[in-house]
């Protein structure tokens, strides 16, 4: 089925909130679903992935940047997108001289495309990512969305460094994308949770409520 | 003394230097906000402004309506060299099935704007959608999505009256204003229609809420066709359409309720450049040194209007009908000060509103919204201003010692909640099952605060504050937060609001005094809805387009007549409105 970009960003988000996602966090990870889903990505697949392994008490990773030589490298064992993927970009656009985060183990490589993408764009940023895995750098974002796909198909052992000057963004505009009913239905499954049940009480202290409106 | 204005930053607004406003802290109260009035850059006025200089003319190109006046009609309209369509389902409803609610399931009539004219397998396909709302499913073809229900006694008081060759009684039509009440009005992609990032792109919508707007302007239009049509089917030969004062004067019903108040809080940047250009369009106009003739003369027609306006304004919630005898009052005593004390040749405007500075909020603003009529060529501008793609940001660069320093700057207010009691934090918002009603509950009586939307902006201020105290002043907010995680939202915010100060509310919008009314009253103003009549502290009446020109006098009327209906008043009332 056809979705618009505002229909899915709304119910990435509330299913990130109702797996356990702070408000922030299920912006941004919203965001990066929808751009996906423009750019002609499976977004909201990948989510419900990630979603399926959520939990709500999950705390972030203690993460500590060190000191190497003349760079400060954030060591992150397993990377998940929405936690320590969320803080590592922060931390990589704070600018630091030398920064770098390196990556042992990645989760859920598209969404952290796609929030690299979305932190690109928002903050004309470029992010350049090695890997053992492949013999070419990826420039995110870049001139087209292959970098995406790229960076899609790396599971570790990946570096990241802020790009030199502004990054070359690529537009996708906002527009319908095809979401399977399976996988919007348990979308919107997963987004009931953050509405709260009906209550006669509640019922009679909506807003109009009582009133008669035939006049 | 306060002063009147206050430097903000050295920031620009529509490619100007910002010049000194009135203070966030005074501006940005509920109690102040729910004070505001309709103006020039309100959504609406920018868009008959355009198609008016357009001269935009409109067709009817399908009318398939039985003798009942069921079926549908379809009106079109060019906008900036793009043709927009109103596809109107008109369908019998039963009394028991009307209500304004959003819970509500069939109407009286349904509406989409179609980008285009609509083919007959557009109208066919999309009568079991529209017909349905929320519950049908739409494509990007489909702008916005709208319903409305009769206002049954002045719409059958009307057809009566034009089919027996009469104008409908004055009384009756000052009474209510307006033949159909909107419900809900979805734009931005919902249930699968146009993205507003889609809308954007195309001119003449590009500005805030006016693919919206239109919608609405063009069910005015379906309104008084309708109750024209029906008076045919009646009285044939004898009926008479309405009187052009009377068309005018009929505007569309709306009634609103809690959905429309969190979007104030969840679009902070939105939110500041609405108050921004309408605070900055007052400051350019109290900031005129010395006035023509006709700027004073129509200053004072312009509250002489206003006079009469709320003489005609009544409503039966106590709290804003008691507003409205102050007002009403004080504008009595205004007008015969200015008569008494003509306003000065030097910074007249500055004078007349500090003639007001005792006076009620009401007052004030509705100052406000009469000084901006008076200088178009300083104000009209603004109005590319009040659209904005910006969304609030993390700066994650920032130290901890700037960010205490931004935080001590813009949220002082929250110093004077006192947390210690229960009525602190005594409501919450959610969003019902039912729905997706957004609702306001009592957080220590009612289930569901678990699932509380964001809008304790005080209370996650008051978490954030002694955590910072611990931090070291030196390190960036990236730093800090791969220790404290959970405070992101709220920096976020702190540092977008630095940014776009109007954006943020200086109240408490979770404690026990919070009148979400407030809200409503503020953003409907900037739609430019009049006659606002509270319901309840939780959802309101208004009018939207009364006393604006209609469809076929924005092409025959010079632009600024077609621009000059501020303050709408019945044309029997005593009036220099045009």
């Amino acid at each position: 089925m056809q979705l618009s970009a505002n229909e899915i960003y709304q119910t990435a988000r509330k299913a990130c909130l109702a797996s356990g996602y702070r408000h922030d966090r299920a912006e941004d990870i919203a965001y990066a679903v929808s751009w996906l889903q423009s750019a002609g990505f499976d977004g909201c697949n990948a989510l419900l992935d990630m979603l399926a392994e959520a939990k709500k008490d999950y705390l972030l990773a203690d993460l500590r940047p060190e000191r190497v030589g003349e760079n400060i490298i954030l060591d992150i064992g397993y990377l998940q997108p929405a936690f320590e993927g969320i803080a590592a970009i922060d931390w990589l656009l704070a600018g630091d001289k030398g920064a770098e985060i390196k990556i042992g183990r990645l989760s859920h490589p598209l969404i952290f495309a796609g929030l690299l993408w979305w932190a690109g764009h928002i903050y004309q940023q470029a992010f350049i990512l090695t890997s053992k895995d492949t013999q070419e750098t990826i420039h995110l974002p870049y001139s087209d969305i292959g970098a995406v796909s790229a960076l899609s198909c790396l599971t570790g052992q990946i570096s990241i460094r802020p790009g030199d000057g502004q990054a070359s963004v690529f537009s996708v505009p906002a527009g319908h994308s095809g979401v399977t009913e399976k996988v919007w239905d348990r979308l919107l499954e997963l987004a009931a949770h953050t509405y709260v049940p009906e209550s006669e009480a509640s019922r009679l202290s909506g807003a109009g409520a009582g009133l008669v409106d035939n006049d | 003394m306060t002063p009147l204005l206050e430097q903000q930053t050295d920031r620009y607004v529509c490619g100007a230097s910002l010049p000194p406003l009135r203070p966030v802290d005074r501006v940005m109260r509920l109690s102040r906000m729910g004070a505001f009035f309709p103006h020039r850059l309100s959504f609406m006025r920018v868009l008959l402004r355009r198609l008016a200089k357009q001269k935009a003319v409109m067709q009817m190109p399908v009318c398939e309506l039985d003798e009942n006046g069921f079926g549908h009609i379809v009106l079109s309209l060019p906008l900036s060299g793009r043709i927009y369509s109103l596809i109107a389902y008109s369908r019998h409803l039963e009394d028991s099935a009307r209500t304004d609610r959003v819970i509500a399931t069939q109407w009286d009539a349904s509406f989409c704007l179609f980008d285009g004219v609509p083919e007959p397998a557009d109208i066919k396909r999309l009568a079991d959608e529209v017909t349905r709302q929320e519950a049908g499913r739409y494509d990007n073809r489909v702008l916005t999505l709208s319903r409305a229900n009769k206002s049954v006694r002045l719409f059958q008081h009307i057809i009566e009256a034009l089919a027996s060759g009469c104008q409908p009684d004055k009384e009756q039509l000052v009474a209510t204003g307006y033949l159909m009440r909107t419900t809900a009005v979805y734009g931005n992609g919902k249930f699968g229609i146009a993205d507003r990032d889609q809308l954007v792109k195309y001119d003449g919508l590009e500005g805030a809420f006016q693919a919206e707007m239109l919608t609405v302007f063009l069910i005015r239009e379906f309104t008084l066709f309708l109750a024209e049509y029906c008076a045919i089917q009646k009285g044939g030969s004898i009926a008479v359409p309405l009187s052009r004062e009377n068309r005018r004067y009929l505007g569309v019903g709306n009634s609103t309720g809690l959905g429309m108040a969190p979007f104030l809080v969840t679009h902070p940047c939105l939110l500041n450049s609405w108050i921004m250009a309408r605070e900055v369009a007052f400051t350019r106009v109290i900031q005129c040194q010395k006035a023509r003739p006709d700027q004073i003369q129509r200053a004072e027609d312009l509250l002489a209007r206003a006079r009469l306006h709320c003489l005609d304004w009544q409503v039966e919630d106590a709290i804003q009908m008691q507003r409205i005898h102050i007002l009403r009052g004080e504008l009595e005593r205004l007008i015969a000060d200015i008569s008494a004390r003509p306003l000065p040749e030097t910074a007249p405007f500055a004078d007349l509103y500090q003639r007001a500075e005792n006076a009620s909020e009401e007052l004030q603003e509705l100052l406000v919204s009469v000084l901006i009529e008076l200088m178009p060529e300083e104000v009209d501008v603004l109005a590319d201003c009040m659209a904005t793609d910006a969304l609030p940001r993390l700066v994650p660069q920032m130290k901890i010692s700037e960010l205490k320093s931004l935080m001590a700057e813009h949220y002082h207010w929250v110093e004077d909640i006192d947390f210690g009691q229960p009525a602190a934090d005594a409501q919450f918002w959610y969003v019902s099952a039912a729905k997706l009603e957004p609702r306001l509950g009592l957080r220590h009586s009612e289930p569901g605060a678990e699932l509380e939307m964001p809008f304790n902006i005080a209370g996650y201020i008051r978490a954030l504050k002694p955590v910072l105290e611990q931090a070291d002043e030196d390190e960036s907010v990236a730093s800090f937060l791969l220790r404290a995680p959970q405070h992101r939202n709220i920096i976020r915010r702190i540092q977008t609001i630095a940014k776009f100060p109007y954006g943020e509310i200086h109240d408490n919008l979770v404690g026990q005094d919070c009148r979400p009314i407030d809200l409503l009253r503020c953003k409907l103003s900037f739609f430019g809805a009049s006659k606002f009549d509270p319901k309840s502290d939780k959802w309101t009446r208004i009018t939207l387009y009364q006393g604006a020109p209609t469809a076929n006098e924005l092409a025959t009327n010079p632009p600024e007549i077609s621009d000059d209906w501020l303050f709408p008043l019945h044309p029997d009332s005593a009036s220099p409105q045009s």
